[in-house]
């Protein structure tokens, strides 16, 4: 689904009904503060998840509520930069770089909202009993999703905003 | 499925050694200038992350983990590829509007 998206941006990045190109809209060093706290979502629940392993269970609530509260950091990170554009007036309908550029960045932002909902969900009953075998399973998918949203982001980094603002 | 007993989901130093390449990698290539370095940085970041944080190819020997991905890489390789080639050469081989609009009331008269 990704790769269907990134073609599209790569096929239409230049198509820009002459206003902003990538250029000059996308702020470089918000984009990079951006990357590092979703990376430290990445690395808390890794941490999270390795606690629940080694059945800490304290330690892992604290790192999955971590996760959480960098996902939340970094989707109002976005609200707040694309929220900005939109009243300038750029958004998805104005051009068809903008509309491959807010289709890749929704998705994405759809798939961090999601990943925040489940950390409370997994994490709920865990405030009441032990972990249990269940749990172990849950939370390792649960690490390797919020993991995998920071490698696609990654490639959104990289192929959107760095190659797009050359 | 996820092979959750390996021991590789309970250590940490997989998951400190991809942080602390994640965070290099990101650097790098934001002080890149070229689209070819910054594409390169961009493969390497994904892979050592694709082994470090997910546990890719760690598995134990009959690797379907690893197959599927093979496969969903090459799907993606054909996809992405193949649209940026035939949008380009479509490009390519249209004619400016200009000249369309001249060879039509050619047609015409």
């Amino acid at each position: 689904m990704f790769a269907a998206f990134f073609a599209a941006y790569a096929v239409l990045k230049d198509g820009v009904n002459s206003g902003p190109s990538g250029k000059d809209l996308f702020n470089l060093p918000y984009a990079l503060i951006e990357t590092f706290v979703l990376l430290f979502a990445a690395l808390t629940s890794g941490i999270g998840s390795i606690f629940v392993h080694r059945r800490k269970r304290k330690r892992a609530i604290t790192f999955f509520l971590i996760t959480a509260l960098l996902g939340l950091g970094f989707l109002s990170m976005e609200w707040i930069e694309l929220s900005d554009w939109i009243q300038r007036g750029y958004s998805w309908k104005f051009s068809a770089f903008l509309s491959t550029f807010f289709t890749i960045i929704g998705t994405h932002a759809f798939h961090v909202f999601f990943a925040i909902l489940w950390v409370f969900v997994f994490l709920i009953p865990l405030f009441f009993r032990q972990i249990t075998d269940t749990d172990i399973r849950r939370l390792s998918c649960l690490r390797m999703f919020w993991q995998f949203i920071f490698i696609v982001w990654v490639c959104i980094f990289n192929i959107v905003y760095l190659i797009g603002a050359l | 499925m996820i092979d959750v007993s390996h021991k590789w989901n309970s250590s940490f130093k997989p998951l400190i050694l991809g942080f602390i390449a994640a965070v290099i990698l990101t650097i790098f290539s934001y002080l890149a200038s070229s689209m070819l370095l910054i594409a390169t940085l961009a493969v390497i970041e994904c892979v050592v992350l694709l082994v470090t944080f997910l546990g890719l190819g760690l598995e134990a020997k009959p690797r379907w983990n690893l197959l599927a991905f093979f496969f969903m890489l090459a799907v993606t390789i054909i996809l992405i590829g193949g649209s940026v080639w035939i949008m380009n050469h479509l490009n390519y081989n249209m004619m400016p509007m200009d000249m369309q609009m001249h060879k039509q009331m050619k047609g015409s008269l």
